[in-house]
């Protein structure tokens, strides 16, 4: 029997009994709208992860140390300038820069304005041939800066807004007074950059700290620190930047005597790690959503099999007129298939409605990918076979004489 | 008829019957009389536990299960008591739907359809649903259903079984058209009157075959 006669035949019988489609069709629906909404929600802030390390460059290093307990961060075996000195040669580096950051939960703007916090980074010359911020006015921390020990700092332009009110060039030169635990200090502003993540940090105006860069050596006596917290670099070449990592890695091992204790990722390594780790959670829940398919499949199953029951007299007709099994076989199958296939399509509809609600709600993106369309779909018709066959092949074993007798 | 075929059966209690290319027969009988064994052995729906039954020159008792759909889609059109009609599709669809199971195309299913409602002389009931019809109406449409895929015998179970004395009429008088026109008819009835508008009637009795005689003016 043709397959076009088949699904004709089948969206007939399954369109004369909406309500009981519908109801069929529910469990598919919410199995896939559900996985849909959880994989749009998963894919939007996997985008939102990687515009994130779009806007912070290609090619950028940090070398830290492999810390699995905070006390580590007091051994002699932390970065130091030490470390930072033995790298700046290394071939295969552009740009190179240490870097200090303070806890910020404990570091405070006092004046003009008060802010709930701060965070500080300390930074060498190159940072800003790394960071490449937009440098609105004034200048950024030179090597001058470092040298001098000088009581400069960057601010961002929100920061600036935010503590004095405006933004503009007078803001240079200014000062403005850091509090810590150890106690408060003045710093001048010297320069104002644009804050990239501007947008982000009004939505949720006080969980960001301020940003605020001064030279490194400035900031490690301010926070009484020989430790860096790591140290930043820009490889010549961005493609190729294991080996690189590699060698700076054995450098330091080596100069430390130690095994292993250094780590030197990139950001496209941290970005697919970040990916890996929002991937898997999506995949989990999803996977938890998918039960909810097995659930609607059994209810399609459960219908299909009261559908063969009613209508075991026409299958005794099909069948005298001259109906393989296989031809009933077919039919019914294509009738389970058109269900769940049909609640597939609405569920993707819904799913795609609820992840739009969904992420304005947590402020994410929701992004309905092609191939989460194509595996919705796939599955739900997967589903329909996989549930349908058994009452299909009841329906085809059916004895015509007792199908005939039927009432 | 035009095929050079021949039914036989030896079944039930040591029946044997023969009935040749373009006869009109009807079976008569009681209730368990095993004329219903009798029809559903002619239908290729059952096979006999012994003995042979050879339709159209193929021995059906040695043709495997799942020959016997084709064998029923091409020789044989079924007519029963309740009309057993699709209620969800038209006359013109219940009639195509033999030939749907045939394999046949598209143009050639809606020429042969119109053309066997045509004979049956219901051209202008053929987007009609059987609940939109009387009782004569749906049994035509079965028997357009029937001969539409040209079969070589056509079996009728109590054909006018649930229809008023005015709609047998027209029935027989189908059947008769038909049986003129070359088909072959075995038809299973109760009424000596509907029997006695076939050219031969054969009576069981305890699944026994008592009776096999020509009716006056028919010829066997």
């Amino acid at each position: 029997m043709y397959l076009g006669e088949n699904i004709k035949s089948a969206l007939k019988n399954v369109l004369s009994n909406k309500m009981r489609t519908f109801l069929t069709m529910l469990g598919i629906i919410i199995g896939i709208a559900s996985v849909i909404t959880i994989t749009s929600i998963g894919n939007g802030s996997q985008k939102e992860i990687e515009d994130r390390f779009d806007d912070l460059g290609v090619g950028r290093m940090t070398v830290s140390m492999r810390s699995n307990s905070p006390r580590n961060m007091y051994t002699s075996d932390a970065l130091t300038l030490d470390d930072y000195e033995l790298l700046k040669n290394v071939r295969g580096i552009k740009y190179i820069s240490p870097t200090y950051q303070a806890n910020y939960y404990s570091v405070k703007l006092l004046d003009p304005k008060e802010t709930n916090t701060a965070q500080i980074t300390g930074v060498g010359a190159d940072y800003y041939d790394i960071m490449a911020p937009d440098l609105l006015y004034g200048e950024y921390i030179n090597q001058e800066n470092i040298d001098n020990k000088s009581k400069t700092v960057v601010i961002t332009d929100t920061t600036a807004q935010k503590v004095f009110g405006y933004c503009d060039e007078s803001v240079i030169g200014q000062q403005i007074s850091v509090k810590s635990w150890k106690g408060s200090q003045k710093f001048t502003v010297e320069g104002i950059v644009e804050n990239p993540n501007a947008d982000t940090e009004l939505q949720y105006e006080n969980e960001y700290p301020e940003s605020i860069v001064m030279p490194i050596s400035t900031a490690q006596r301010l926070f009484g620190q020989k430790t860096l917290t790591n140290i930043t670099l820009v490889a010549e070449a961005p493609d190729d930047t294991d080996a690189l990592s590699e060698r700076i890695v054995a450098m330091l091992d080596n100069f430390h005597n130690t095994s292993e204790k250094y780590t030197c990722e990139s950001t496209t390594e941290q970005l697919e790690a970040m990916n890996e780790v929002t991937g898997t959670v999506t995949l989990l829940i999803s996977g938890v959503a998918a039960i909810s398919l097995i659930v609607g499949g059994i209810g399609v199953m459960n219908i299909m099999m009261v559908t063969v029951t009613e209508r075991t007299r026409e299958i005794g007709i099909r069948k005298s007129i001259g109906a393989k099994n296989s031809d009933i076989m077919f039919q019914f199958v294509v009738e389970a298939i058109i269900l769940t296939f049909m609640g597939g399509l609405f569920g993707i509809v819904f799913g795609w409605l609820a992840g739009l609600v969904a992420g304005a709600i947590l402020g994410m993106e929701s992004v309905v990918s092609v191939k989460s369309i194509i595996i919705a779909v796939a599955i739900s018709s997967a589903i329909g076979i996989i549930f349908g066959v058994y009452p299909a092949e009841k329906a085809a074993r059916l004895d015509p004489i007792e199908a005939l007798r039927y009432e | 008829m035009y095929r050079q075929g021949v039914l036989e059966v030896e079944a039930l209690a040591g029946v044997d019957l023969w009935v040749k290319p373009g006869e009109f027969v009807s079976i008569m009988g009681s209730s368990g009389s095993g004329k219903s064994t009798m029809m559903n052995i002619l239908g290729c729906l059952d096979k006999p536990t012994s003995g042979s039954y050879i339709l159209d020159g193929i021995d059906i008792s040695k043709t495997p299960d799942s020959m016997l759909s084709t064998i029923r889609n091409k020789k044989i059109g079924f007519i029963f008591q309740s009309f057993n009609l699709l209620p969800k599709l038209n006359a013109f669809e219940n009639v195509e739907l033999p030939m749907i199971y045939a394999g046949l195309a598209k143009s050639e299913r809606r020429k042969r359809a119109l053309e066997a409602l045509e004979r049956v002389g219901l051209s202008d009931r053929i987007k009609h649903k059987p609940n939109e019809m009387s009782g004569g109406q749906r049994q035509r449409v079965a028997i357009a259903r029937a001969l539409v895929n040209e079969p070589a015998v056509i079996l009728a179970d109590e054909p006018t079984g649930n229809l008023d004395s005015k709609s047998t009429f027209e029935i027989i008088d189908i059947f008769r058209r038909l049986n003129d026109e070359g088909a072959t008819i075995v038809m299973v009835t109760h009424e000596p009157d509907v029997a006695s508008c076939t050219k031969r009637i054969v009576t069981f009795k305890d699944g026994r075959k008592i009776n096999d005689e020509a009716v006056m003016g028919g010829n066997i």
